[in-house]
């Protein structure tokens, strides 16, 4: 692996999104990333045994399982390496507690109790590598009221607040459509390990994380927590607009789309009206300034649809954006696929799965000028490295893997 | 130099320092996480920082966005149309990282020595719309437009009105977390013996990489992903007596403790029914919704919670601010040194507590040019440069 952690291995007990999104993070800066699983009790977002294989893929040669299969699951684990240890029984914990000291990064999103559980919370683990950095992350984090109380993205957006924030202006509080939650706190995990590393690559000296996912998507949302201490004022929804800017919507065009446009400084109100061919709007006082177009923001709304109303998205789009306006089509969870300017930045790659084939996943959030990131591997698939795992590093042979399949231990099927 | 576990007082950065040139909310978060976790962060800006210039503002007329991204660090002010190109490239010549919310290149087009700005040991982190390649490099772009091309938008939102943006500034919030992490780890790799680096992260593709899982798999399924006609029980906040609550049925045993905790013993038991609980929707939703009308947020917390049923409420600024949990984990922090005139506010606190180099609030967001004199200093400005600086009105100082 190349990449700026290319020194690292981290062994990882995420699943779902926001955990597995941390390390798969680790995994795209060239970490070894080692995710451990139990065939009993797969990652939750492999779906289970018992789910159908999704339908693009029923006529696929290659497809053969569905928990090999799941847009989700493969969608966040890119560059890793997957095991399978049953830790209830003593061969599997051992088995695990010899690959902890050949790397120097743990992470889990277990509700708080369960590493303890295993014998594995942050004490137990330093015994067997002193200057171990521990992601710990979980909904409430690991201390509090709530630390017991399970979550997901799905109620950690309620909780946090940002459901309360999001909305249209007259309707109620919502959630976003895709358990945003996880997703920040993915961001937020790599975050956290980063830093953490810093303080050991200066001092040798690894620690614990607690990263509770209400609180990290708190932060993402602190200004408004800051306008209630410091105005007593509770922000409500705004639907697609902004305290400053006006024009700052999205539009229905003539073609069926929509379109997303903003105007944040006088000079691109200028260019929209350039674009609009409306010298009269250029010149209505009401619109000069910043705060004249906020405070008449609905009768700019109306005009600004209309004009849209009779435009394609597109070539609109374009125009827009060549005067230097903040200006997007609004794409679907299909088209944003063939994004050509996601496309360039390796932001939608094709990965080729052993199961699935070629499909477009996301891919990489940064780049960097010493070198390019790779994705040189696709999700793996239950258990696909465990042979290869244990042999490289705690010298396992095929006989003594075969055993370890033979008594459930380790495998790369559901359970017997 | 390995200490003692347990014996340190550091913060994990507090070996570094920072020049912050930033003018956007996502540039300027990854400038603000550097000083929370100890790094000296010193912003050069302008008179006019649009980030001093955000609504809503508070009683003193400050930016509530800009004060919450400048948080802990110092303000050297600095009037770009003077002659300050040796004023930047000093401090950029002390630093390890630069944070831009444009190219560096642009650096150099203000005069910006060139060595200074492409010095091998500098880390350089660029948080821009678009990215520093590509064909969208340079253009225009912000949440608004972020959340419509990643594509996010499309499923925020109900299917017979627009699609949505997120709440606030998350997309510039999530791009900042994501340049924190990488510079970070170019960072390691500098440790280890590499040079600096340029750092480049695109507002959009940090958005649209966490559009990705409903990217997949609406292909594998055939059809994208949509925005519901309804929201219903099963995929957002419902009313209740006192407000809205969310429930995610997603584990058979989830579904079975929350209906009998409803008084709805027979679609408990009617396993069937879950597995279709998507397509049944329509049919079972009023009859979860009436029962879910009767009872308030509290209520169904406790008790749902009580059972490790995974569900919440929605919580809004004013019940966050006295909420028990937050409260109970010191969440809230009052920055050490409050430079402001209104007096102490409380800010949220850390998003991660670290064990041993914990996040610290050390002071209020800077007025413009409050620290100018001793970063000048600090810097190794003589006291007469400093007087010439000011005198010919290239560096600002506080008027407050």
């Amino acid at each position: 692996m190349s990449g700026p952690l290319a020194d690292l291995r981290a062994i990882v007990l995420t699943q779902a999104w926001a955990g597995s999104f941390s390390t798969e993070l680790l995994g795209l800066l060239g970490a070894d990333v080692i995710q451990i699983e139990a065939r009993k009790r797969p990652d939750s977002w492999r779906a289970g045994y018992e789910s159908p294989m999704p339908v693009e893929l029923r006529a696929v040669p290659s497809a053969h399982n569905a928990w090999n299969c799941s847009g989700l699951y493969n969608a966040v684990n890119l560059n890793k390496r997957a095991i399978t240890l049953d830790l209830s029984q003593p061969d599997g914990l051992r088995l695990l507690r010899e690959l902890i000291p050949l790397a120097g990064i743990v992470a889990e999103n277990f509700t708080p109790r369960v590493m303890g559980n295993l014998g594995l919370d942050y004490d137990s683990l330093t015994a067997l590598r002193p200057d171990l950095i521990l992601l710990s992350l979980s909904a409430y984090g690991a201390s509090g009221p709530w630390r017991d109380v399970p979550g997901i993205g799905g109620t950690i957006e309620p909780t946090s607040g940002m459901s309360a924030l999001n909305g249209y202006g007259d309707g109620p509080p919502m959630n976003s459509g895709s358990m945003l939650p996880d997703a920040v706190a993915g961001y937020y995990g790599l975050a956290a390990l980063m830093t953490a590393l810093h303080h050991r690559d200066v001092t040798g000296e690894g620690q614990y994380i607690d990263l509770s996912m209400m609180e990290a998507n708190f932060t993402a949302i602190g200004d408004a927590s800051l306008e209630f201490a410091s105005t007593g004022r509770v922000r409500g929804r705004r639907g697609n607009r902004h305290p400053s800017h006006a024009p700052h919507g999205v539009y229905a065009t003539l073609d069926g789309e929509w379109l997303a446009l903003a105007a944040e400084f006088d000079a691109q109100w200028l260019a929209i009206c350039g674009t609009a061919g409306r010298d009269e709007w250029a010149s209505d006082p009401r619109f000069t300034e910043r705060e004249g177009r906020k405070t008449h923001e609905d009768e700019l709304d109306a005009l600004i649809g209309t004009w849209l109303a009779g435009e394609k998205a597109a070539p609109l789009k374009g125009r827009l954006l060549a005067a230097g306006v903040p200006a997007a089509v609004v794409a679907d969870s299909h088209s944003v696929a063939q994004d050509p300017a996601l496309r360039a930045r390796e932001v939608v790659v094709d990965v080729e799965h052993p199961e699935m084939g070629a499909w477009p996943h996301p891919g990489l959030p940064f780049r960097f000028e010493s070198g390019p990131l790779s994705i040189e591997r696709a999700a793996p698939t239950l258990g696909q490295h465990t042979s290869e795992v244990l042999g490289e590093l705690l010298g396992i042979d095929e006989d003594e893997y075969a055993r370890l399949v033979q008594e459930g231990i380790s495998g790369e099927t559901p359970p017997d | 130099m390995t200490r003692e576990p347990g014996t340190t007082t550091r913060r994990a950065l507090d070996d570094l320092r920072v020049v912050d040139l930033s003018t956007s909310v996502a540039a300027a978060w990854c400038g603000r996480l550097l000083a929370d976790f100890g790094a000296d962060v010193v912003v050069v800006e302008g008179a006019d920082n649009p980030l001093r210039g955000l609504a809503p503002f508070d009683a003193e007329e400050r930016s509530i966005l800009g004060r919450y991204v400048q948080a802990n660090k110092r303000s050297l002010a600095i009037d770009w149309e003077q002659d300050v190109a040796a004023v930047v490239a000093r401090l950029l010549d002390r630093a390890d990282i630069v944070v831009l919310s444009a190219a560096p290149e642009r650096l150099v087009e203000h005069g910006v020595a060139r060595e200074s700005v492409e010095r091998e040991a500098l880390l350089r982190v660029a948080v821009t719309p678009h990215g520093l390649s590509g064909p969208l490099a340079g253009a225009p772009g912000n949440d608004l437009t972020h959340w419509a091309r990643s594509g996010w938008a499309s499923i925020n939102g109900l299917a017979d009105a627009p699609p949505l943006q997120g709440a606030g500034p998350i997309a510039s919030i999530m791009a900042g977390v994501a340049a924190y992490g990488a510079v970070l780890a170019a960072l390691h790799q500098r440790e280890r013996g590499g040079t600096g680096d340029t750092v480049d992260v695109a507002e959009l593709d940090a958005v649209a990489v966490t559009n990705g899982a409903s990217m997949l798999r609406s292909l594998l399924a055939g059809t994208p992903q949509a925005r519901p006609a309804r929201v219903t029980f099963q995929t957002g906040p419902v009313p209740v007596a006192d407000g809205h609550f969310a429930l995610t049925l997603s584990r058979a045993h989830f579904w079975r403790d929350a209906m009998n905790e409803l008084g709805l013993p027979d679609l408990a038991d009617d396993e069937e029914l879950f597995r279709n609980r998507r397509e049944s929707a329509a049919e079972i939703a009023p009859l979860v919704e009436a029962k879910l009308s009767e009872r308030t947020r509290a209520d169904l917390f406790e008790r749902l919670g009580d059972l490790r049923v995974v569900a919440g409420p929605v919580l809004d600024m004013g019940e966050l601010a006295k909420n028990e949990h937050l409260r109970g984990r010191d969440f809230f922090q009052t920055p050490d040194l409050a430079t402001s005139a209104g007096g102490a506010t409380e800010f949220p606190g850390a998003p991660f507590k670290m064990g041993a180099t914990p996040w610290q609030l050390r002071r209020d967001a800077p007025a413009l040019g409050e620290h100018s004199l001793e970063v000048l200093a600090e810097a190794g400005f003589e006291a007469d440069a400093i007087d010439g600086l000011v005198q010919r009105g290239a560096v600002l100082e506080a008027t407050s």
